[in-house]
């Protein structure tokens, strides 16, 4: 390739690009090489770029692109509507993946990526357990797919791994564990004659009550996750919100709504496929969020976040204040 | 705004009547907001009960009515809907 047959073939297209813009279904020119039948020819061309390709006859004369121009051959492609690259919150987003986009453990559907947290210098993707860690299923390594499954993503789309989670606390129900309590109780009874140590419980009991539905995964590099918030920016700090406090998100689902604060100090059950979980200290916002919308960020209108949202119905939306959040999991969110 | 006194007069008496409240018919959630008036808050701190539908007093036992006020303060009923995790909807969680 010599640099005098690149300058010829800029002059040529220099001197005709307008001309070719102007032409039916045209909408690009560049200098490329010509391919013939699929195969390159090595031959440098003015590549003319059109939606479509039309037969000669279905083409008024004006409208033909002509097989040489200025001693330069001309390829035409075929490359359908050009449009500007607008990923939205359940497209596939890389090299870097921002907060507020579709994000989920391999075994589940999808949620959202709340905001970026680090803990010391390493950085995290916050979410809720259920969309992270399959509510307490998930195991440490275990891939969280960008976009999440319901959106198309698939091994492929691995862009972290489980990291950390608080567990969902779902309690006990007695009726429904007498008969394993006294299973237990009668094993436990053998393992004491026999001198063991070993004590079985028929199930775990908790106090059944939840302050966050969190979870940390670690992306598989430190710069493939971003820490602006799609549609909203870089969060500016960490706030505390209060009755009537306007708040906004961007989730998988909505996108960025807005809404008020219309519950403090809240308890409040919430239903987990059929499972009943009781949450406390939980905010309350208007409908501003659908399924899909978990785990994002929910920030006041100075963009401090103050919120980890995870349910909701289609009155509500219900949100974890940050600071039980961030102090559960021992990060901070990165700003 | 809610003074800081009347906050803690809500935080208060919502922790006396909440276990009790969240075992009445149709009640999901007990917290501290506005009482509403047709729909738009008001600007009375109150104690908000949330609950899954309204049903009239007369359709329910006595022991599931949700009183208007305790020891003073307002109380709200508001509906909320069925109250769910948000994992997209699909394979594990339903559509809905």
């Amino acid at each position: 390739m010599t640099t005098q047959l690149i300058a010829q073939a800029r002059q040529a297209k220099g001197a005709h690009v307008e001309s070719l813009l102007g032409k039916r279904n045209v909408v690009g020119v560049g200098l490329g090489y010509k391919i013939s039948e699929g195969v390159n020819t090595g031959e440098l061309s003015l590549v003319i770029s059109v939606t479509r390709k039309a037969a000669p006859s279905a083409l008024a004369a004006a409208d033909m692109v002509p097989k040489i121009l200025d001693g330069i051959k001309t390829d035409v492609v075929e490359t359908g509507v050009l449009r500007a690259f607008d990923l939205g919150p359940r497209d596939r987003w890389r090299p870097v993946v921002p907060p507020g986009v579709t994000i989920g453990h391999h075994r589940i559907t999808a949620g959202t990526f709340g905001c970026l947290v680090r803990r010391g210098e390493e950085r995290f993707v916050l979410s809720n357990n259920h969309v992270l860690a399959d509510v307490n299923n998930g195991q440490p390594g275990d891939a969280i797919l960008q976009p999440g499954p319901s959106d198309g993503g698939t091994a492929d789309d691995r862009f972290a791994t489980l990291a950390d989670y608080v567990p969902l606390d779902f309690g006990t129900v007695p009726s429904e564990c007498s008969i394993a309590e006294w299973a237990a109780g009668l094993l436990n009874f053998v393992a004491g004659a026999f001198g063991s140590n070993h004590q079985l419980q028929a199930t775990k009991r908790t106090d059944g009550i939840n302050r966050v539905d969190a979870a940390l995964a670690r992306p598989l590099s430190q710069d493939l996750v971003g820490n602006e918030i799609l549609y909203i920016g870089v969060p500016t700090g960490v706030g505390t919100a209060m009755l009537g406090t306007e708040v906004q998100k961007t989730g998988r689902t909505t996108g960025h709504t807005q809404g008020t604060i219309s519950q403090i100090d809240a308890t409040l059950r919430i239903d987990y496929s059929g499972r009943s979980a009781l949450f406390t200290g939980q905010l309350v916002a208007g409908a501003m969020s659908k399924p899909g919308d978990s785990g994002s960020a929910v920030l006041d209108m100075d963009g401090r976040v103050v919120g980890l949202l995870f349910a909701g119905s289609e009155f509500a939306t219900i949100i974890n204040p940050i600071d039980d959040v961030l102090s559960a999991l021992n990060v901070e969110v990165v700003l | 705004m809610v003074s800081s006194e009347e906050l803690d007069r809500l935080r208060t008496v919502k922790a006396a009547y909440e276990a009790d409240l969240m075992r009445k018919a149709n009640v999901v959630g007990v917290g501290i907001g506005f009482r509403q008036a047709e729909g738009q808050a008001t600007g009375e701190p109150a104690i908000v009960v949330s609950v899954t539908n309204k049903r009239p007093a007369s359709q329910l036992a006595a022991s599931d009515v949700i009183p208007r006020e305790l020891e003073g303060v307002p109380v709200d009923v508001q509906v909320v809907g069925e109250l769910r995790a948000l994992g997209a909807g699909g394979r594990r969680f339903g559509d809905r």
